[in-house]
């Protein structure tokens, strides 16, 4: 049996393969991988400081952090918090990319996307002030955590707007019309077409606007109320603090959580994908 | 309910340019109408106007004498089989099928009544419960005609039907979807680009060209009789032969004439000429299975393509050997673009 | 180039079919709901900004910009933003790279590794780079077993210190677009450079690089713009003393106690990344490529 020949682009980068390969590796190893390991090393320490190489190896630091209530309930506020951003980034992310979708004038059309981005490039310090500025002034905002939400919410708008409007737009073109000149006024086609379509995206995006937001940090220094912190401004403090175990035992826990979650989703929607490809395949051959 | 549609005069633009230059048509209640064109022609379009999917610059689309051309799509009471189907991929074919009647907000017992006879209609009824995905290509457009069909449309608009099958299933399609419209009697206009598609399922083609209609007539009458070089070159293949009479009076009569490769064979070089015969050095001679291709050169360096039946004695004719081609029937050779006053045209021969 | 060029000419022919006689209503309840969002959310925190900026003494914006700190500030963050970006993009295209014609194992390491980076927030992977800064941190502990070096290293809380983690944040930004366009690279194209006779230095800059180029601009553009705001990891890094611009306006509204110069800074650091944005966006069609 013949070997099987090599894919064209490895054929055609011949001898530059090799550097290719190994900055590639370099970076992930490096950059990526061994910086990772380094966290979750420490958090098993013996000892009361961060060490690196490890001194011995216990688990106790993650049971401490479980049962501190600073941690934990910081670990609430942030699920409380990214949870209700998420929604209100996915409904107005979401119908931004459906505005697009239906928007024809070329200018219009780039004018639209250059602001649903615009929340990316913005500095989120900077950001942060003008809302607390905000925050000085309303003072009916001080107390809970309106403004944090808000804020978190627009700046995850971008990811969901990005992924939904690329759904969208490799989408069928004539489904729209279609639907139009089967007697459909146009709210039963976002609700019947667009969104079953663009549902996956909008899950993806959700996804997406969520880990921002449950990432975030700079907005709740500036905009948490006093004694409310959320996971990552915790996370902050203990760090600018003495170095403790804790600290890293969270971030393992925190890190394996959300490595377990997402994995398990894409591992349903990689089957449910390869499903579909299966099933298209057999179509096209039968 | 099928009803007569009328296009008066409509005029489109795209972007900066004119895309319809004042199309007008009647199609009769029941009547198969073909827009046959090259790509950018803009037989597309037209269908996107009386779909309502495309607005108008100036004229009128009527249904049964009565002006639409304000009504959005989903009131228009149309059904589309648009080039990629567009059926609905999260919906399974029954689903697809109901669609327009879940539009207006019939009941589901009736939705599924109709969307199985309309299945049935298509000789789908088995796969009620399937996913689009899981159809071929035919099948795909089969429930696609079934749901433009499902709401009792007033007429039925096929955009480019065949354009995702390949050429055998093509044939058969061409076929079913003619049978099915004669089974409905419904009014309907399909584009294509597609000659011999278009002959086959229409009671009438309209050639478009550039925004305008250059003829709409019976596809026989199109082939026997196009009104100009661009018809006649358009459908199937035509040797356009310069000509003049002389009758003896003046003025003379110039023009082209269209002889069809198949009205052509091969003569004797003893016979006596007729006024319809060529002469010269062969070009090309091909077997195309059901009929032989004969190319020639003759005395005016004109190209001349002769079709021979499959059973002429085409042995010694070899490339560079002068053969002598002639249509024997005159009243098969049709002129245009014969620019004359009084000229008798079937006083016409070719240019010596 | 190819996929900018199908996408619209999707984008023409969904206009096509798209029509002056679909409703406007549709338009308006799509459109406005998103739009007000972002008129109150962007509007009113930068009046805002500005009345913050208009209460203090006398000219804020001046005084913002006289400061010796904030000069010194801008300075650092325009280089590190710049090294950061070519860094990072040269890295991100050999990243994907190398997932693109690697071995199997390789790419999984690879893919491992983006997820890692992409799954853990921005906060660990900085603990991450804190801990091997550290003067006794994981990195002076693998010199010293290589025994290269012997006294504690001196690279936490320095310049030089924010780069290697900055890299890290920003490489996902880079790599992803860069995996995107390569899996729509045309193969042929490659197979045809190859058979007329190109080594593979010639096939990588005459047909790869030009098919990459469109995502390495835009992944090059939200790299710079996204180092101009970083806050997190020059904080934790850099220290107090190679304060970036974030870490400035942080200090007087945390320490200084001066909001008023805070937000004018603000002003000027969101004007910047705006301005730069926009213009990119316009010479280079960055949102295009996202959105």
């Amino acid at each position: 049996m013949a070997r099987t020949a090599p894919p064209p682009l490895t054929r055609g980068v011949g001898w530059t393969r090799l550097p290719i390969l190994l900055a590639g590796l370099a970076a992930c190893v490096l950059l990526f991988i061994v910086p990772f390991l380094v966290v979750v090393a420490t958090s098993w320490t013996r000892t009361s400081f961060v060490a690196f190489p490890p001194q011995g190896f216990s688990l106790s630091w993650y049971r401490d952090v479980l049962h501190d209530p600073e941690w934990t309930d910081s670990f609430k506020v942030s699920l409380r918090v990214s949870a209700i951003a998420t929604l209100i980034a996915v409904v107005f992310g979401t119908l931004g990319a459906l505005a697009l979708s239906r928007l024809r004038s070329r200018a219009a059309r780039s004018w639209l996307r250059t602001l649903f981005i615009i929340p990316m490039a913005i500095p989120p310090v900077a950001y942060a002030v003008g809302m607390y500025s905000v925050n000085l002034k309303v003072s009916a905002f001080q107390e809970h955590l309106t403004l944090l939400v808000l804020g978190e919410a627009l700046l995850a708008v971008p990811y969901v707007f990005v992924v939904v409007s690329t759904g969208l737009s490799q989408a069928d073109p004539a489904l729209r019309p279609a639907a139009a000149t089967l007697g459909a006024p146009w709210p039963m086609i976002v609700l019947l077409v667009d969104l079953p379509l663009i549902l996956p995206q909008i899950l993806v995006g959700a996804v997406f606007a969520f880990a921002v937001i449950f990432d975030e940090v700079v907005l709740s220094v500036f905009l948490a109320p006093i004694g409310v912190k959320t996971l990552p401004l915790q996370m902050l403090n203990a760090s600018q603090e003495a170095l403790s175990p804790q600290l890293t035992a969270a971030s393992t826990l925190i890190s394996l959580l959300v490595m377990v979650l997402l994995g398990l989703v894409s591992l349903v929607s990689g089957r449910r994908a390869a499903r579909a490809r299966a099933i298209a395949r057999k179509a096209a051959t039968a | 309910m099928t009803i007569a549609l009328t296009i008066q005069d409509v005029h489109v633009t795209l972007g900066q340019s004119l895309i319809l230059k004042g199309v007008s048509l009647d199609a009769n209640p029941g009547e198969f109408v073909t827009l046959l064109g090259a790509s950018g022609s803009g037989k597309s379009t037209l269908l996107n106007v009386i779909a309502g999917l495309q607005g108008v610059d100036s004229g009128h689309v009527l249904f049964d004498g009565v002006n639409v051309e304000k009504r959005p799509p989903r009131k228009r009471n149309v059904g589309v089989v648009f080039q990629s189907y567009a059926l609905f991929p999260h919906m399974t074919v029954g689903e697809n099928v109901a669609f327009p009647l879940r539009a207006a907000r019939r009941g589901s017992a009736e939705r599924k009544k109709v969307a199985q006879e309309m299945l049935d209609l298509v000789d789908l009824g088995s796969m009620f419960d399937r996913k689009p995905v899981s159809l071929s290509g035919g099948q795909r457009q089969r429930v696609a005609l079934a749901r433009a069909l499902a709401a009792n449309p007033g007429i039925l608009l096929l955009d480019e039907p065949m354009a995702a099958l390949d050429k055998q299933l093509r044939e058969r399609m061409q076929v079913e979807i003619k049978r099915i419209q004669q089974q409905v009697g419904i009014t309907t206009l399909a584009v294509t680009h597609d000659q011999a598609e278009a002959m086959t399922m229409s009671d009438r083609v309209a050639i478009m060209h550039q925004g305008r209609f250059v003829q709409c007539d019976r596809p026989e009458n199109l082939y026997r009789r196009p009104v100009d070089a661009y018809v006649a070159s358009f459908l199937g293949e035509a040797n356009l032969i310069e000509a003049h009479g002389d009758d003896g009076r003046s003025p003379v009569v110039t023009g082209t004439a269209v002889v069809r490769p198949e009205d052509l064979s091969l003569t004797r070089a003893d016979a006596p000429a007729g006024r319809w015969a060529f002469e010269g050095p062969v070009t090309l001679l091909s077997f195309q299975g059901s009929r032989y291709r004969l190319e020639l050169l003759n005395v005016n360096g004109e190209r001349i393509v002769c079709s021979l039946g499959p059973h002429t004695d085409v042995s010694g004719i070899v490339v560079g050997r002068h053969v002598r081609v002639a249509c024997l029937d005159p009243s098969l050779v049709h002129i245009i673009d014969h620019r004359s006053v009084g000229g008798a045209v079937e006083q016409i021969e070719p240019v010596a | 180039m190819s996929t900018s060029g199908a996408a619209v000419s999707v984008a023409t022919r969904a206009r096509r079919r798209g029509s002056k006689t679909f409703g406007t209503a549709e338009r308006h309840w799509l459109l406005w709901p998103p739009l007000i969002f972002f008129a109150l959310l962007l509007v009113v925190p930068l009046v805002a900004l500005f009345q913050q900026a208009l209460t203090g003494q006398g000219n804020t914006f001046s005084e913002a910009v006289h400061m010796d700190v904030f000069a010194k500030a801008v300075e650092r963050t325009l280089i590190l933003a710049a090294v950061v970006t070519v860094v990072t993009v040269i890295l991100g295209a050999c990243y994907a790279l190398a997932i693109a014609v690697g071995p199997v194992w390789i790419k999984v390491t690879l893919m491992a590794g983006l997820l890692i980076s992409l799954w853990t927030s921005v906060m660990v992977r900085t603990f991450g780079w804190m801990l091997m800064e550290l003067p006794t941190g994981a990195l002076f502990w693998a010199l010293d077993k290589l025994q290269l070096r012997s006294e504690p290293l001196n690279l936490y809380q320095t310049t030089p210190g924010m780069y290697p983690a900055m890299v890290a944040v920003m490489l996902p930004f880079a790599v992803l677009p860069v995996m995107a366009a390569l899996s729509s690279l045309d193969g042929e194209q490659v197979d045809a450079a190859t058979i007329f006779g190109a080594g593979p230095l010639l096939v990588l800059r005459a047909v790869v690089l030009p098919a990459l180029r469109p995502a390495l601009v835009s992944a090059g553009v939200l790299v710079f713009v996204m180092a101009l705001g970083f806050y997190v990891t020059p904080l934790l890094l850099g220290g107090p003393s190679n304060m970036t611009l974030s870490g400035v306006i942080n200090a007087q509204l945390n320490n200084a106690n001066r909001a008023d110069v805070g937000a004018a800074m603000s002003i000027i650091l969101i004007g910047g990344t705006v301005v730069i944005y926009l213009i990119a966006d316009r010479l280079f069609k960055v949102s295009e490529r996202w959105g």
